[in-house]
């Protein structure tokens, strides 16, 4: 990674990029990295809603990349590769989440009400009237179901294609209409009180 | 109202402009008149605006550090497996396998028509079987004594002491010697004898 990162590189596409790397190129790899950690890291954050959690697994997605190069054929996009296997780590992590969360519930005794998770209080004046507050919109977007969830983050926050989400998380792409569409009702009318207000 | 149902489902097309323009037409009528429809539209469409313009993250900047020492412990512990090699996926091993099993299957078959044709015809063994044995032919060290027939190649004059009692497959049978006049035949029925 000592080479510094040049503007001819954007060039490149990402499946000759992998290619490269698939021939030893090891620079090719870090132009790969640099081209999708930033983009990894929203996607698993909005999907996860915790930073430490998001780039560790984004870091676990570069090294399954890294291990198992000779796995990816030209015959997918790369972008739509990554993705996938970004999303497979990050609904794991959810599910181990979800498990450690239980079993540190229900060791729990009838004294340890404190314990329990109560909404964050936010002040209207943290609301500004261009943009909804990221934080509102983060944890209703945690609210949603993984499955609901995944959908809207990949088609409104990463604005990729209903073709490209559907290969990502290998639904047919009517389903994924569905549910962006499901998710996007859930999500406004749980946030209705400050979208009327814009 | 009673539509509002399937327009909803239409909302999200309706806020990507991607319906077709009839259905646009249809909606944006049914919009006038239903204000929770409206609402939900408007709301949608609100939504989406608020997605797309969340703050981008950065990763930390140690990332690639981190990244790259993680990468150089992995290279010492773990052990790619044979699939994950270029030329050897899942796809290909099964096919390799599928040819292999086809190739051997064709030797095999070959093999056995050629030893099939490189057997003698059974008159041939009788043939062979019924020569005089030259003076010093390499049969004449057999000891006359016994030989071991199996029972259902030699011919039933030749052990009449067991008649009717014949109890088990094969038996030591003597075979007929004649010491003082070698070299000796060595009596055969027209089935087939094996040494």
């Amino acid at each position: 990674m000592a080479e510094p990162f040049q503007t001819s590189d954007h060039k490149i596409s990402d499946e000759d990029l992998i290619e490269k790397f698939q021939r030893g190129d090891l620079y090719a790899y870090e132009l790969i990295v640099k081209r999708y950690k930033d983009q990894l890291l929203n996607f698993v954050y909005r999907f996860l809603g915790n930073h430490e959690e998001a780039e560790d697994v984004v870091q676990e997605t570069f090294l399954r990349v890294y291990r198992n190069r000779h796995a990816y054929q030209r015959v997918a996009k790369f972008s739509t590769w990554i993705y996938t296997i970004a999303g497979n780590l990050a609904r794991t992590e959810l599910r181990r989440r979800n498990r450690r969360r239980f079993f540190s519930l229900s060791s729990l005794g009838v004294d340890d009400k404190e314990y329990e998770i109560s909404d964050e209080v936010l002040s209207p004046e943290r609301h500004t009237n261009t943009v909804l507050s990221e934080e509102i919109i983060q944890r209703e977007i945690n609210k949603l179901s993984p499955k609901f969830r995944e959908v809207i983050i990949l088609r409104d926050v990463q604005e990729l294609s209903y073709e490209e989400i559907s290969k990502i998380i290998r639904v047919p792409i009517g389903t994924v209409k569905s549910r962006v569409n499901r998710a996007r009702l859930r999500l406004q009318s749980r946030l209705k009180h400050l979208l009327d207000k814009k | 109202m009673k539509n509002c149902e399937r327009f909803t489902e239409l909302l999200s097309d309706y806020a990507e402009n991607s319906l077709a323009p009839s259905e646009n037409r249809e909606l944006d009528f049914h919009l006038e008149q239903c204000s929770e429809c409206r609402s939900a539209a408007a709301g949608v469409v609100n939504l989406r605006r608020n997605l797309h313009h969340l703050p981008a993250l950065q990763t930390s900047p140690d990332f690639e550090t981190i990244l790259r020492a993680r990468i150089k412990l992995d290279r010492r512990t773990h052990v790619a497996p044979i699939w994950n090699m270029r030329y050897i996926t899942p796809r290909r091993l099964a096919t390799y396998s599928a040819a292999a099993v086809v190739v051997m299957s064709c030797v095999f078959y070959l093999w056995q028509r050629l030893a099939a044709k490189a057997l003698p015809p059974s008159s041939s063994i009788i043939a062979v079987s019924q020569m005089q044995l030259a003076p010093n032919s390499v049969f004449n060290s057999i000891s006359p004594a016994k030989i071991r027939y199996t029972l259902d190649q030699v011919t039933p004059q030749l052990w009449p002491n067991f008649g009717s009692t014949r109890k088990s497959p094969e038996r030591m049978v003597s075979a007929p010697t004649d010491s003082s006049s070698r070299p000796a035949t060595i009596p055969v029925s027209h089935q087939p004898i094996t040494f």
